[in-house]
């Protein structure tokens, strides 16, 4: 049972982390805020924006304020799925030999698949246990990954050629995808300045601690959620399959697949985490507008004509909330 | 202290009152609907009128089914989270009402409950904005309920307004049942009278054996009930003033052009009509006039045929001075030598004359300027001789006689066609029907609801005949729906 002081001493701490990220990071309030979502809703977050938007940089800002073991993995075409689980190496101890793991990269807490779309889609598929069961399997040994635990990828979206667009049952696995923009003039500017001073970047200490983390978890699960909400957010998935009822017509015309039951959970479990980190006691409609296209964006396949004509999945998402209503 | 276990009793007595409201409503819409049209087409169609029991039980079934309806919409069971979140939704409670209920139904964290609870300050005043009463609930309510008044007003009045054709309905059926004694073949001899060309022999009101049925009695006793009545007591408000200036004013202008017709005769030439002479023939289209005498004055203005114009004067005068002679009648009912229930009926109303003699068959030859059937000849219904004489049946009402009960003088303008009809053999001897054209006597029986049927186009003629001013002609039918309560 969540009591009062947990509820404080938690929604303090993630505010002393937002604190620190944004120490190192500038701007991209909305990036931050899907990141700490993902981890607290035990989620995965792919990210995606041109080079040298600082992607990197916070994925290992939250790491460090999170006082989380960091790794990061550059995904290549010769990437193999042994370069990122791990492999059992043969050792001799003692004049016997005998096989040994060597972990991968993906034995961390916060794993960067940094532009996840340029390895094969064998080595992609490598991080579907890893993301999803928080597990690894090497042979035939299954190994457990430590809590918490969250994959943030990365994807170009400008350079396509010799990349491999992630398989649908991959990308599902994400609970939210962010838009990682170029920053303002402000921010610009601040980022020159931060960057350019004698003193180098420093990734902030700790701030919040793993069991504070899955306290955060516990609470947001408990996070109530009207049931008129959770018919409203079933109705908002529903929407997006093409021959569903509720399903406005662009949606009929241009969308293959509609999101999947996972996507509703994200949502629900999205709005929690949002209202969370906004100190309410409740989920309200306003926390899932913020979690909406994030958790949904990825999970629709347009189909040919839409491909063709260059429709985007968030102009769909628009015409859906504006149609769909709680009541 | 937000008290949320009342505030969700509260809600939920809301939204069943509100489901029980949305379901009254359109009942009560619809079956108060259902009972004007239902009052409407009975008042309006059918002339009938419902008894009290009945006005309850057409007041009564809209008010059950509506409360029957109001009742099955409280009874089903509430939604309430959605009538949470849309209590939400209306005072902008950022769902906490409904998150609330949440956290009570799963009886879990109380944490978030009490931070929530502390988030809402108390019961919100216009939380009953969301659960609102629709415009459309009181407005149809209230059409229904008009509609339901107007139903029982549209019974209402005309019981309160026609109380003599349903008093006397009564004293009418009595009347009809008995067989008509022989103070009411003195006092009101009854018409006894047909048209005989289309009418086969075994007309009811002429069967072949001569005597009169019981129906036929009893048609003719009602007829003569009704003659006899008091005009006031049928019609409302006496109109017979009005009508008598009327009568005055048409009776001056017929004589005035008649008067004028015979001058122009009399200096008719080779050129036909002169100038002068249209003119002052126009001014008269203006005044009252008979239909047919309107037609032959029209006929009249444009002919230059002084052969023609001649006949059409002659044509022309002759209706005129039917139609003076007609309206001098009433008067001449009033005399002393008048019987007694004369009068009592209204000058110029008598839509029923009395008993007609038959016409001589040497007189076919007479002016019948409107056809045999449509319009008989103005003299053709004059009572006045027929009282005189006082030949009456005593046996069973019908009126006999041969010939002599018309004077020399009126036969040739009678228009008469005589048809020998078999002769009747009563108690005091033997008798002789006459059959007369045009006489506007129905000959059907009574309809169950023992109104009378009256011909209209027959009325039409008489009253063209009798010479009534034909804005005066809405009297007679007012009359004649009272006693046939609207209908045929």
């Amino acid at each position: 049972m969540i009591s009062e002081m947990d509820l404080e001493r938690t929604y303090s701490a993630f505010e002393r982390l937002r604190a620190a990220i944004g120490t190192v990071i500038v701007g991209h309030d909305a990036i931050v805020r899907a990141a700490l979502i993902a981890l607290l809703c035990r989620g995965n977050l792919i990210l995606e924006g041109v080079p040298g938007l600082g992607k990197t940089l916070l994925v290992r800002a939250i790491a460090g304020a999170l006082g989380l073991r960091f790794s990061r993995i550059q995904f290549t075409p010769d990437l193999m799925p042994a370069d990122i689980v791990g492999t059992d190496l043969i050792t001799e101890e003692g004049g016997r030999r005998s096989f040994t793991f060597s972990p991968g990269p993906v034995f961390a807490n916060v794993v960067l698949a940094d532009e996840i779309n340029r390895a094969t889609p064998k080595t992609q598929s490598a991080l579907l246990e890893a993301m999803e069961e928080r597990t690894v399997t090497v042979g035939t040994k299954t190994y457990s990954l430590d809590e918490p635990y969250i994959v943030l990828a990365t994807q170009n979206p400008i350079e396509m050629e010799g990349t491999y667009p992630l398989p649908e049952a991959q990308i599902d696995r994400f609970l939210l995808k962010a838009n990682v923009l170029f920053p303002t003039f402000d921010e610009l500017v601040e980022i020159t300045t931060r960057n350019t001073e004698p003193q180098p970047l420093r990734i902030p200490d700790p701030v919040v601690s793993a069991d504070e983390i899955l306290t955060a978890r516990r609470i947001v699960r408990e996070l109530p959620i009207a049931a008129g909400l959770r018919e409203y957010v079933s109705r908002l998935v529903l929407a997006t399959h093409p021959d569903h009822q509720d399903a406005p017509p662009r949606i009929r015309e241009y969308v293959e697949y509609g999101a999947s039951p996972r996507a509703a959970i994200a949502l629900v479990l999205g709005a929690k985490a949002h209202a969370f980190l906004a100190g309410g006691p409740n989920v309200r409609r306003s926390d899932i507008a913020a979690v909406f296209r994030p958790a949904l964006v990825h999970r629709i396949v347009l189909n040919f004509k839409g491909d063709a004509e260059g429709i985007a999945a968030d102009g769909l998402l628009e015409e859906i909330w504006d149609r769909v209503t709680p009541i | 202290m937000f008290d949320f276990s009342r505030f969700l009793l509260d809600v939920e007595s809301r939204v069943r009152r509100v489901r029980g409201l949305a379901l009254l409503a359109p009942i009560l819409c619809v079956s108060g609907l259902a009972a004007l049209a239902y009052a409407t087409l009975a008042v309006a169609v059918f002339s009938s009128r419902p008894s009290a029991p009945e006005m309850g039980l057409i007041a009564g079934v809209p008010c059950l089914a509506a409360l029957v309806g109001y009742l099955a919409g409280r009874a089903r069971p509430v939604d309430l989270p959605r009538a949470l979140l849309q209590i939400d939704d209306a005072v902008e409670s950022q769902a906490a009402f409904s998150s609330l209920y949440e956290l009570r139904r799963r009886g879990a964290c109380p944490v978030f409950g009490r931070r929530i609870e502390a988030s809402l300050h108390g019961t919100p005043r216009r939380w009953k904005r969301g659960v609102p009463i629709g415009p459309a609930i009181p407005a149809s309510a209230a059409f229904g309920l008009v509609c339901l008044l107007g139903a029982l007003a549209v019974f209402a009045l005309p019981i309160a307004d026609a109380p003599p054709p349903v008093e006397a309905a009564p004293e009418q059926d009595a009347a009809l049942r008995t067989t008509a004694s022989p103070e009411r073949s003195v006092a009101s001899p009854t018409p006894s009278v047909v048209e005989p060309s289309d009418r086969p022999s075994a007309d009811p009101i002429d069967p072949p054996g001569g005597a009169p049925t019981l129906s036929d009695r009893d048609l003719r006793d009602a007829l003569a009930d009704l003659r006899t009545a008091p005009s006031d007591a049928i019609l409302g408000a006496p109109p017979s003033d009005e009508l008598a200036r009327r009568a005055d004013e048409q009776r001056q202008t017929d004589r005035l052009l008649s008067d004028l017709l015979q001058r122009i005769k009399q200096r008719l030439d080779a050129a036909g009509l002169s100038d002068g002479d249209r003119e002052s023939l126009r001014e008269h289209l203006s005044r009252p006039l008979s239909p047919q005498a309107r037609a032959a004055l029209h006929e009249l203005l444009q002919t230059d045929d002084p052969d023609r114009a001649r006949e059409l004067i002659d044509r022309l005068t002759g209706l005129l001075q039917g139609e003076e002679s007609s309206a001098e009648r009433p008067e001449s009912e009033d005399s002393p030598g008048a019987p007694p229930d004369a009068g009592t009926v209204s000058e110029g109303l008598d839509p029923f004359p009395p008993l007609e003699t038959r016409p001589d068959s040497e007189n076919t030859d007479a002016p019948d300027a409107a056809g045999p059937s449509d319009t008989p000849p103005p003299s053709a219904f004059d009572e006045g001789a027929d009282r005189a004489d006082g030949k009456v049946d005593e046996s069973g009402g019908q009126q006999t006689g041969r010939g002599s009960l018309e004077t020399e003088e009126e036969r040739p303008r009678a228009g008469f066609v005589e048809e020998q009809a078999p002769a009747t053999i009563g108690p005091s001897g033997e008798f002789t029907d006459f059959l007369t054209h045009g006489v506007p006597i129905e000959t059907a029986t009574r309809d169950a609801g023992g109104a009378l049927p009256v011909s209209y186009e027959r009325m039409e003629s008489i009253l063209r005949t009798r010479g009534i001013p034909t804005a005066d002609w809405h009297v007679v039918r007012d009359y004649f729906d009272a006693i046939t309560k609207g209908g045929p």
